[in-house]
């Protein structure tokens, strides 16, 4: 490596400041001052000696003459004058006392002149001179001893020799000054000169300093610059090499600057265009490499070339130009680009195949769905029908009970993985509909109900009043979480209680964010194993999935819906203490009128006792009387319950309602309601019992002993106000139907033709049967093409269309109906639950879409909301009807015709054919009700109860309705002893509505304006 | 330790530097003083005063112009302080009336050369106009009317009678304004001057041999 490359971003020297520059130039002059003034000192006395010599050689005395005095004076005064201002500049140059001397001694050498020149004007003008030559300084302060001299001299010889400066031998006293003030006068000038030069050699200093400073910058750049700076001039000869060039190149800055730079650094293969290009910029001041950004090929001292990448400019500098070059090895850089390019393409063909096996997968998913479901939904269908036919033995019975629970266990699974599936590829869909969001949650609660009560667990929602009933989103898969975080929490809770509850954090024009959080008392989670709860396929240890199953899916499914949803998920837990999951979630906003409820107005400041032990419990039910305007207080048992109501009633407040939670099976609410009975003074008070799912005893026994209504958990919001309109008392008005949750009713029998076009002989049977059961017509063909004929010749109301079937499919089917004209309404069948497959259906020409296996409910609301202006309203058209706010519950008839009026449109013969059907079929149904119990069918009992509970409240026989309510939860949770119990009761009921039906007249009951809630 | 100059002889080391240039100094200002007094004494030393007759003598080489005034300027042809003399009666011939006739004598002592009175004086006093420039051989005119110094004038009426004795510069060899030139141009206004007399700055018109006079007959040496 030359010598010079080691050296070049060494340390510099430090930039003068603007002050160090000035007085290094103020030095420079006073120094080159000085030796002016010497070498003019010494000419002065040279001179005054010729001038002497010539003036006045000799003196004379007649004809004898001698030296004359003045050629003494000459020489010896000014040697004495002249010589110590000039070694003091040889001596001490710059100095203030060398200039300050060089200054009086130059006026003494005009005093001396001018008496050698015999007071000649013109010699005066040495004076004036000699101060213009001390200006060469810059300093006015040199001024001040020349003009001291000069004045000195003047009224020194205005003094003592007046005659000899002013002619006269008695001049003015002040004739001194006014020669002294000519000179001030130029002084003045000089001075002025002085400082003004001061200033300028400051400005300049300032600008050098400057200008150092930026090429000090310039220079640090150039050589601590990574790339290569290389300046060449317009000859092609280098200018500038800095040290990167100089490791770049390997040539030292000495041995290269001055020479030609394409003999050194440019290949013998681009010389020529290096200097075509260099003759092409100065004749037509273009240049094709100028201002880009160029690869080239540079050559190294030892010869060998490697690829560069260049920039080069031209600085046009005093007419000629100037190039600078910014050079780097990329040859590193290539490489690395040529590995990256090569990476690119593999990973390019790593993504393809990946996205090809994701495919395969996805397809391989949808595939294994359809076929897993067909077999599975026969499984499920033909053990349903197994069971209902009924003639099996109860081991028989068992066994189909167990295929039908195995494969709804695997359809689950299934749909998780389907789920997880549609999430991970992006493809789930969330719908935005307007849905009841508190029934949604107690949904939930109703539907999980018999597993916590399985466990013994107290089990309820929380659901605030600002919580708003209705809002836009994905009900279903709002409850697809609540159920899975639900599900977890009873699975891992042995003892104590599940509570949901909901919050709403933000609520404006827009927006609905909620939060949602399921709380339990379970084994909870240790801190360390949190963060693995919500990954895929994670559970907290293998000794969980071992003991509680599952596939670790829930968690990660729940996560992501409600990432889908606008929020987050998340849990607090201690190991053994319990944990709480939340998640929360945005939702639409709908836009609801303020109602006020006629409770409010009417019940406000009624005193409701709640006896019951439990904190959450009490929590929640005295949050919704509160919202409701009663006054609330606790009793925590019988004991505390007695002294409250009589203290209560002395003090003139009785409590008009007492709420009794009863889990002892009903004896400590019996010896409640005897001691309140025995008082007279608390004999007003109306009791509301309030059992555990599991304590649920003889209702009608709590009822004889003096409770007005019964209320099992978890008690909807809705139930606790049916209650309490129920027992109201009498001297109280009530609108008993101002129901907040009563906006939907059960399913009617669908009176409609349909065919069914279904390959599968299994599913053909399942979905045969559930349409008859629902009152449909059914006619079934195997393939599409069938389909198309039958739908030709025959006027269908519907078809059920299984999308893949031999021959034609159903997509296709359904594009020759549609081609042919005809509109019937077409609902696809199909195991696929891709969004793919869904838009497919709908562009086919399909109106709806059904997943198999086919879940009954599913499929007759699909079909009612097709045929809705042919069938019965699903929803009332009109408001509905309230009771007579003045009837009391004993005094309600079975049936509430203004409800059922309204519900048929105020047609009565509507109405009277609905209650005929009623009739005929409700025989049969307490039939089926009886046989199932009597073989321990659930399902069927379920179904049953189901359909009874449907029909009657689409009757408005709320009593009948709620005892069938009871009885299909009780088949949900195949609970025979309490089955066997509410059976009678649901037949008394049934009974007392036949009676009235035949009595009553169809037709409005005079009655209040009902208010909508 | 030891070997190196210790505080006390910095200081006296100093001491004794400024002590000296100190004394440099006061001896070369002293130095200075006395050769510029010396100077200053040479320059304003006048010469010998003439003994002028107090009416014009009777000489057939020097007649009086009777109808005008009469000046007498008596120039060592080799003094050099008389070069400012001769500048002086040309200012004085400038600005004099026309009533005034001037003549400027060369004084050329016994024992000379014929052209020793041949100088650059009497070639710019021949340059004046209005003047006439003759030569006092022997220096005859000199001793008939006193002149004993170089650049002595002397101003009689047109009855030839003495009016002013003096020279017309203001020290020796220095040109400017000077009391002698100012009493003779009043005098030539008809004014009367402030001074009648005034000193004369020159070289001797003759050596002590010649002219025996007492108070020294050079240019005086400070």
């Amino acid at each position: 490596m030359p010598q010079s490359m080691t050296s070049a971003v060494g340390p510099r020297l430090a930039v003068p400041s603007a002050d160090e520059l000035f007085l290094r130039a103020r030095d420079a002059i006073f120094r080159r001052t000085d030796r002016l003034f010497a070498g003019l000192m010494a000419f002065q006395w040279l001179v005054g000696i010729v001038a002497a010599l010539i003036i006045s050689p000799r003196a004379w005395a007649g004809a004898h003459s001698s030296i004359h005095p003045h050629i003494y004076a000459a020489v010896i005064i000014g040697g004495l004058i002249s010589f110590p201002p000039i070694g003091l500049a040889l001596l001490r140059p710059g100095k203030p006392e060398t200039r300050y001397a060089i200054s009086a001694c130059q006026a003494l050498t005009s005093a001396l002149l001018i008496h050698l020149s015999g007071g000649r004007i013109e010699t005066h003008f040495h004076v004036f001179g000699s101060l213009a030559f001390l200006c060469f300084y810059r300093e006015w302060r040199v001024l001040i001893p020349a003009t001291v001299v000069t004045a000195a001299d003047h009224y020194l010889r205005g003094v003592f020799l007046p005659e000899s400066v002013y002619g006269v031998l008695v001049p003015s006293a002040w004739r001194w000054l006014e020669h002294a003030g000519w000179v001030i006068f130029e002084d003045i000038f000089l001075i002025a000169s002085c400082i003004r030069s001061v200033e300028e050699m400051r400005a300049i200093a300032t600008q050098t300093a400057h200008t150092a400073r930026q090429n000090a910058e310039l220079a640090a750049v150039r050589d601590t610059a990574l790339d290569c700076v290389i300046g060449m001039d317009q000859d092609g000869r280098i200018t500038d090499f800095n040290p990167a060039a100089e490791r770049t190149f390997g040539h030292g800055r000495a041995d290269v600057v001055g020479k030609s730079l394409a003999e050194l650094i440019v290949p013998p293969a681009a010389r020529k265009d290096h200097v075509k290009g260099l003759q092409t910029y100065l004749q037509t001041g273009h240049g094709p490499v100028l201002g880009r950004r160029i690869e080239v090929t540079a050559l190294r001292a030892d010869g060998t070339e490697f690829l560069a990448e260049i920039a080069v400019t031209a600085i046009p500098l005093n007419g000629n130009p100037l190039f600078v070059a910014y050079l780097r090895d990329i040859t590193q850089r290539k490489a690395a680009e040529a590995a990256l390019l090569r990476a690119k393409d593999e990973a390019d063909l790593a993504r393809q195949s990946a996205e090809a096996a994701n495919k395969a997968k996805s397809q391989f998913l949808a595939n294994m769905s359809h076929e897993m479901r067909t077999p599975l939904n026969g499984v499920i269908g033909m053990a349903q029908l197994l069971a209902r036919k009924g003639g099996l033995s109860e081991q028989q019975l068992r066994y189909a009970q167990v295929i039908k629970s195995s494969a709804d266990t695997l359809v689950a699974l299934i749909s998780d993985v389907l789920d997880f599936s549609k999430i991970e590829a992006g493809k789930l869909e969330l719908s935005r509909v307007e849905f009841d969001l508190r029934s949604t949650v107690e949904d939930v609660v109703e539907m999980l109900s018999p597993k916590a009560g399985a466990k013994n667990l107290a089990f309820a929602c929380h659901i605030p009043a600002n919580v708003p009933a209705h809002a836009i989103g994905d009900p279903d898969r709002l409850r697809q979480i609540l159920i899975n975080l639900v599900n977890n929490a009873i699975k891992f809770t042995e003892s104590g209680e599940v509570i949901i509850r909901a919050q709403v954090l933000e609520h404006d024009a827009e927006q609905l964010r909620m939060k949602f959080l399921v709380c339990d008392t379970g084994v909870g989670i240790p801190a360390d194993r949190l963060d693995r709860l919500f990954k895929s396929f994670s559970q907290v240890d293998a000794s969980t999935t071992r003991k509680y199953g599952g596939t670790g899916l829930g968690l990660a499914i729940a996560r992501q819906l409600a990432e889908l949803m606008g929020g987050a998920v998340g849990v607090q837990s201690q190991s053994g203490q319990g944990s709480t999951f939340w998640f929360e979630a945005r939702f639409g906003v709908v836009r609801e009128h303020s109602k006020s409820s006629p409770l409010a107005s009417t019940m406000k400041g009624l005193r409701v006792l709640v006896v019951d032990d439990h904190p959450a419990y009490f929590e929640i039910l005295g949050d919704h009387l509160k919202s409701w305007g009663l006054e609330v207080r606790q009793a925590r048992g019988g004991n505390d319950a007695l002294p409250l109501l009589s203290a209560a009633f002395e003090s003139g407040a009785p409590f008009r309602i007492a709420i009794v939670h009863d889990r002892s099976g009903g004896d400590g609410a019996r010896a409640l309601a005897r001691s309140i009975a025995d008082n007279p003074s608390l004999r007003s008070t109306s009791l509301i019992l309030l059992t555990g799912i599991n304590e649920q005893g003889d209702i009608d026994a709590l009822k004889g002993a003096g409770f007005s209504a019964c209320l099992t958990e978890p008690v909807r919001q809705s139930a606790l106000f049916d209650a309490l309109a129920q027992v109201m008392p009498r001297d109280t008005p009530v609108a008993s139907a101002l129901k907040p949750s009563a906006g939907l009713l059960a399913p009617a029998p669908i009176c409609a033709r349909i065919l069914l076009a279904e390959d599968n002989l299994v599913n053909q049977e399942v979905a045969r049967e559930i349409l008859l059961d629902a009152g449909c017509s059914v006619d079934v063909v195997g393939n599409g093409e069938e389909a198309v004929a039958a739908v030709r010749a025959n006027a269908h109301d519907l078809v059920l269309m299984d999308c893949h079937m031999p021959e034609m499919d159903g997509f296709e089917a359904t594009r020759r109906i549609r081609s042919e004209g005809s509109r019937v309404p077409v609902i696809a069948l199909t195991a696929d639950a891709i969004q793919g497959d869904r838009d497919r259906c709908l562009a086919a020409g399909m109106n709806d879409y059904v997943t198999k296996p086919i879940d009954p409910d599913a499929l007759l609301d699909a079909i009612r909301a097709l045929l809705a202006p042919a069938a019965p309203a699903q929803k009332p058209l009109v408001p509905q009807a309230a009771a007579p706010a003045t009837a009391p519950d004993s005094f309600q008839p079975p049936i509430n015709m203004n409800d059922l009026l309204h519900r048929c449109r105020g047609k009565e013969t509507l109405a009277r054919r609905v209650l005929d059907t009623f009739a005929a079929t409700i025989d049969d149904q307490l039939a089926q009700l009886r046989d199932s119990l009597a073989t321990c069918d659930w399902v069927v009992f379920s179904r049953v109860a189901h359909t009874i509970k449907g029909a009657s409240a689409n009757l408005a026989a709320t009593r009948v309705s709620a005892v069938a309510a009871e009885l299909e939860r009780l088949g949900h949770n195949a609970d025979a002893g309490s089955a066997a119990q509410a059976l009678p009761r649901l037949e008394s009921q049934v009974r007392e509505c036949l009676d009235y039906v035949k009595t009553a007249p169809i037709s409005a009951t005079a009655s209040p304006t009902p208010q909508p809630v | 330790m030891g070997d190196g100059p210790t505080c006390s002889n910095l200081r006296f080391a100093r001491w004794r530097v400024r002590t000296i240039c100190l004394a440099a100094v006061v001896l070369w200002m002293a130095g200075l003083c006395y050769g510029i007094g010396e100077l200053w004494r040479y320059e304003s030393q006048p010469g010998q005063e003439a003994i002028a007759p107090a009416a014009w003598p009777q000489s057939p080489q020097v007649a009086l112009a009777g109808a005008r005034y009469n000046l007498v300027l008596f120039i060592h042809p080799h003094c050099p302080c008389s070069r400012a003399t001769i500048r002086e009666l040309a200012r004085l011939m400038a600005h004099a009336p026309d009533n005034l006739s001037a003549r400027v004598l060369f004084v050329s002592p016994p024992g000379v050369a014929a052209n020793w009175a041949s100088t650059d004086l009497w070639r710019a006093a021949a340059a004046i106009p209005g003047v006439a420039v003759e030569l006092d051989s022997n220096a005859k005119q000199a001793q008939r009317f006193g002149a004993r110094t170089s650049g002595q004038a002397l101003l009689y009426d047109t009855k030839g009678q003495l009016l002013f004795s003096g020279g017309i510069t203001a020290s020796r060899g220095h040109e400017g304004d000077n009391d002698g030139e100012s009493a003779i141009l009043e005098l030539l206004a008809g004014a009367t001057p402030r001074l009648r007399a005034a000193p004369v700055y020159g070289c001797a018109l003759l050596d002590d041999a010649a002219l025996p006079i007492p108070g020294g007959p050079e240019c005086r040496n400070p």
